[in-house]
């Protein structure tokens, strides 16, 4: 493998995890009983640029396995064999395989070899005793695209850059991809020059015209060259479909005359001109890198930028806000009427700061679809281990915060999610002589509200033990009584060791969870809320700042010292008379709304003088 | 199966991708020196190609540039005694036909 290739590796995995994430996302919202002929189409697609980037940049054990994977998808999306449970279940598995093999060449992590293998056989093994393709659904039939029940006839004009040889693509494998999918008739054609003395080894003197008679689509056959070639060196042309088809291809020339040489020798290099990129390009940020699809319009949505530049802008940013403040602080030692235009500069210089803060705080911001992505795979399956049904709601997939809120939310919502499923939703059975639907809900959910964003983890189980969590505490020494209000008793789950469960499972019950939830979103700056309903659910709050990257606060001072406290710390500011403050046992006290609320004094804490 | 063809011969052998391709350049284009002694003008130069070991499109390509170039000094060149692999190739990328008008029949 040429080491020049390593360079583009970086977009290859990143292009192969968003593949693999929209394979397994259009996989589990897959109905096996009467799948979308698009669907299908997708997620063969997904596969089949998967393996054609792992065959080019010589990844062979990716490339075979999801050469198994695309080879029964091929057959379900033909409709040789029907879709099962089993075989969503078995491509995902193969999926989860494929992002380890994708992993340990990434990231040289460990490979289970042993797992591949075995999802491999468990594919070959469904696709060797394959049911016999049921009919097609008339739901399906009414929403295919068409692009392939239809056989169609096409003319593929293949027409490679001169430096293909050079950048070490090989091309090979396009032409064995394209004769599986249907009968192939290719014609090479030479444009070298007739001075030996002059040719170039390394240049690409070919060109191509084909003939392919499939029931292949036209988007299948442009990702075959998905990873060799830019669109403008490959011109398909559909001559002939079998059946009526609803799409509608150009039937125009799809080439100038001249740009094809009609007789090799005689004609010199082709004027290759290509004005996008390409495969091995140097600039893989542009739009057309990698045989990527142009974006619609003109410009690219997105660049990629290292997160290192985006904290250093962030770094940079929180300087220019502190001299900022330093300045207005200075400048209200000049008088206002005399140094009108100072003032003036002063509030703009303000304003302008804080829209260019929030304009650089938003490059961090991310949205929590990142997050909630992983909750449909992990409920499908745990649904599965545990025999439950349950219905997976995400509401508030855009809503955005900080990239290192994100990284340390996933653990926690995780685990709530996890306990939401293991201990909230109710067996079917159960639900069923409840009076309620045999399939649960959980619903996560978010928002923003004010300065902060809320995220909300909701099932409609059981809701929480009201009793049972008493008694526990109880048995574990915890303070508590039946007075206790029920926001009060939902509060001890949070206790470090806290459980409920009458077993130890893999999934939970050995009582380390919450309390680390807690402390996890605690110290985000964050605060957990619970509600629950016996029988009718449970509500678990989670409030988080914007962000972490800068925080507003509260400049206090005790004696001669400053302090700043977060403002996201701060429920409320008020400034009690001196009848509202009392001595009560010895402690100090301050009455708000008719509550008694412990006083502290900051220079006790912190042992300065006041 | 390696074939016995009459006539003046030569052999190819080696790496002919595009690891090898600028040494390989160099062999034909000492072939292309010599065989215009060797081979009377009209004749046919027996290229023996049992020695490759691999081949690439880069390699076919090399192979079909220098067997044109000979052609216009008057020299056909037939490759012959293709292994499997090879000629599979060929046929699969479509260069068949244009070694096929070398009238070289393990080609077609």
């Amino acid at each position: 493998m040429s080491s020049d290739l390593s360079q583009f590796f970086q977009v290859f995995f990143d292009e192969s995890t968003e593949h693999l994430a929209e394979m397994e996302r259009i996989l589990l919202s897959i109905d096996p009983h009467a799948p979308d002929e698009e669907e299908l189409h997708a997620v063969f697609r997904a596969a089949h640029s998967i393996k054609g980037g792992a065959a080019t940049f010589g990844f062979g054990d990716m490339a075979a396995t999801t050469h198994t994977l695309e080879s029964l998808l091929d057959r379900v999306r033909h409709h040789e064999l029907s879709l099962t449970a089993e075989m969503v279940d078995a491509f995902l598995e193969a999926k989860d395989a494929i992002a380890m093999l994708l992993a340990g060449h990434r990231d040289k992590a460990q490979v289970d070899e042993e797992a591949v293998e075995s999802v491999c056989s468990k594919l070959r093994s469904i696709e060797e005793c394959g049911h016999k393709a049921a009919p097609l659904p008339e739901k399906a039939v009414a929403q295919g695209t068409g692009s392939a029940a239809v056989e169609s006839e096409y003319r593929i004009v293949f027409t490679p850059p001169p430096d293909l040889f050079k950048r070490g693509v090989r091309v090979e494998p396009l032409f064995e991809e394209l004769s599986g999918l249907g009968t192939l008739s290719v014609t090479a054609q030479v444009a070298a020059p007739d001075d030996f003395s002059a040719y170039e080894p390394e240049q690409c003197y070919l060109s191509w015209d084909m003939t392919l008679r499939s029931n292949a689509g036209l988007e299948e056959l442009r990702d075959i060259f998905m990873f060799v070639a830019d669109e403008e060196e490959i011109q398909i042309e559909v001559l002939e479909p079998r059946l009526l088809d609803e799409k509608s291809y150009p039937l125009t020339p799809l080439i100038p005359e001249n740009s094809l040489p009609t007789n090799a020798a005689a004609t010199g290099v082709p004027a290759l001109e290509s004005p996008g990129r390409r495969l091995y390009d140097r600039d893989e940020t542009a739009p057309n890198a990698f045989g990527r699809r142009p974006v619609d319009g003109a410009e690219s949505s997105s660049i990629r930028v290292g997160v290192s530049k985006v904290d250093q802008l962030i770094n940079q940013m929180g300087e220019l806000v502190i001299t900022q403040a330093m300045l207005a602080q200075a400048a209200q030692q000049f008088d206002p009427v005399m140094y009108e235009s100072l003032h003036r500069g002063m509030a703009l210089l303000q304003r302008n700061t804080r829209d260019l803060q929030e304009s650089v705080m938003s490059i961090r911001m991310m949205p929590i679809s990142f997050i909630f992505s992983r909750f449909p795979r992990l409920v499908h399956d745990l649904a599965a281990k545990l025999g439950k049904q349950v219905e997976l709601k995400l509401v508030g997939e855009t809503t955005e915060l900080d990239k290192g809120l994100i990284e340390k939310l996933a653990d926690p919502l995780t685990h709530l999610v996890r306990n939401s499923l293991d201990h909230g939703i109710e067996s079917p059975e159960e639900r069923r002589q409840a009076g309620k639907q045999p399939s649960g809900i959980i619903t996560l959910r978010a928002a923003q509200t004010g300065g902060r964003i809320v995220i909300e983890v909701i099932d409609d189980g059981a809701g929480l033990n009201r009793s049972r969590i008493l008694q526990k505490a109880f048995e574990n020494g915890l303070p508590v009584s039946d007075e206790m209000s029920d926001e009060e008793v939902w509060q001890l789950i949070f206790a470090p060791g806290f459980s409920t469960a009458e077993k130890v499972t893999d999934v939970s019950g050995r009582g380390v969870g919450m309390d680390v939830v807690m402390k996890n979103v605690q110290a985000m700056g964050g605060r957990v809320a619970i509600s629950s309903e016996s029988g009718r659910g449970s509500r678990v709050l989670v409030s988080l700042p914007l962000t972490l990257a800068i925080l507003d606060g509260l400049s206090v001072r005790v004696g001669s010292e400053t302090f700043i406290v977060p403002l996201n710390s701060i429920i409320e500011s008020l400034q009690p008379q001196s009848g509202d403050i009392n001595t009560v046992g010895g402690n100090t006290t301050v009455r708000v709304r008719g509550d008694y609320l412990p006083l502290l004094r900051l220079n006790g804490i912190y042992s300065s003088r006041p | 199966m390696k074939t016995a063809h009459a006539g003046v011969a030569t052999n190819l052998s080696g790496d002919w991708t595009m690891n090898s391709i600028s040494l390989q350049i160099e062999s034909l284009l000492a072939i292309s020196t010599d065989v215009g002694d060797l081979v009377p003008r009209n004749k046919t130069l027996v290229v023996d190609c049992s020695g490759i070991s691999k081949i690439d499109m880069s390699g076919l390509q090399l192979l079909y540039v220098w067997q044109q170039c000979l052609q216009i000094r008057g020299l056909q060149a037939e490759l012959v005694n293709l292994s499997d692999g090879m000629r599979s190739t060929v046929q699969q990328v479509g260069l068949h036909t244009i070694f096929k008008s070398s009238h070289d029949p393990a080609v077609s």
